[in-house]
């Protein structure tokens, strides 16, 4: 019998005997076990902003202040999160940043429509160079401000909006819904 | 007072339990403990080292995110963690293009229980008895089962038939020799393989 036709009665392996042999002779990395503790550790980080999200609500306020609000409550560095949902920075949003707010709005916990009336607010304020009086005078009020009233606010605001400030806008928009509902699928 | 009069001590919270109530140290033992063993397995469907670490950290913070939807009566935490990552890795090849029906259709052979000591022994025993160049096939084609074996044929010096029979005939021979060891028939057991 030759070696070829016996080589031809040799079977493939069984899947279990792959795995048992990698898990038995593995022998990782201490870079990749700190690697992955970090991204255990960012798991946390992002729990506890979306424990104290659920806590504090809705707030009229523009995406990046709200999250960057509720890392100083708990007490966190906002720039590990900001990495993982490749922003450079929440404070004044560009089109292209659409994608990883968001991603990390998903993370969050945030309601799609209350994403983007948030970051409606941002380009509201962006655009006007700074907070807008009729959102602060929501804001200052004694009652809680409901996401009504600050759509209904917006849609003001909006009419007087040049067509570049709304192709911003849209583009947010676009872009952060669709990897919202990315993110939120793997979420759930 | 007889000590069957006190009450029952509690028991320890389950890692997912203990992440869902956000402790420290459960997320780090997440990391370390299933990182790796995720980077293991997409090594095993085919992802290169860098790729297979990134998408196991990212699987990392995404699962222990969600770890609060793990329902214990549904199956083992370890099932639910490899069936959240399978999918991932299927999406990441379809991403790049590399799904094929053979892959969408794969069983779900995920691991179930990382294996214990008595398994670990076993193994790396029956690993001894190999010749040196068989045991560096063997081991080599189980951590990358996507290297051909024209690849590790010419790192050990062999044609690529021989190193096809060669770790072919250690394989078969291993599978044989550890089907009869208990602590293996009792680890495949409990994965129901």
């Amino acid at each position: 019998m030759s070696v070829n036709h016996m080589d031809d009665e040799l079977q493939d392996p069984a899947p279990w005997l792959l795995e048992v042999i990698a898990e038995s002779t593995a022998n990782e990395s201490e870079d990749v076990r700190e690697r992955m503790r970090n991204a255990g550790r960012l798991a946390l980080s992002l729990a506890r902003l979306r424990a104290e999200k659920e806590r504090v609500g809705f707030l009229p306020l523009p995406f990046g202040r709200y999250v960057a609000g509720l890392a100083a409550m708990v007490g966190l560095s906002l720039e590990p999160i900001l990495g993982w949902a490749s922003l450079d920075d929440v404070s004044s949003l560009r089109a292209q940043d659409g994608p990883g707010i968001g991603r990390l709005a998903s993370a969050l916990g945030f309601r799609v429509d209350e994403l983007l009336l948030s970051i409606r607010v941002a380009v509201a304020e962006q655009a006007a160079g700074g907070p807008l009086p009729i959102l602060a005078v929501h804001r200052g009020a004694s009652g809680r401000v409901t996401e009504r009233d600050c759509a209904r606010a917006l849609q003001q605001i909006e009419l007087d909006w040049p067509a570049d400030v709304r192709a911003q806008a849209d583009a947010l928009v676009s872009g952060a819904e669709s990897a919202f509902h990315v993110h939120a699928s793997r979420l759930a | 007072m007889s000590s069957s009069s006190q009450a029952p001590l509690p028991e320890p919270l389950s890692l997912p339990q203990r992440l869902a109530l956000l402790e420290p140290d459960a997320y780090d033992e997440f990391g370390d403990e299933f990182g790796p063993r995720l980077c293991r397995y997409f090594r095993r469907h085919g992802l290169s080292d860098v790729d297979a670490r990134d998408l196991a950290a990212t699987c990392v913070t995404d699962i222990a995110l969600k770890a609060r939807k793990y329902r214990a009566e549904k199956g083992s935490f370890s099932s639910w963690v490899y069936a959240v990552a399978r999918n991932a890795m299927l999406d990441f090849l379809e991403k790049a293009g590399r799904v094929s029906t053979a892959i969408k259709e794969m069983p779900t052979e995920v691991p179930v229980d990382r294996p214990d000591e008595a398994v670990v022994n076993a193994v790396r025993a029956a690993l001894e008895e190999l010749r040196a160049s068989a045991r560096t096939l063997v081991t080599r084609r189980a951590h990358n089962p996507a290297q051909t074996f024209k690849v590790l044929g010419k790192e050990l010096g062999l044609k690529e038939g021989t190193a096809r029979g060669q770790c072919l005939r250690a394989m078969n021979k291993l599978e044989r020799r550890l089907k009869q060891q208990p602590a293996i028939q009792t680890w495949l057991r409990k994965g129901q393989r």
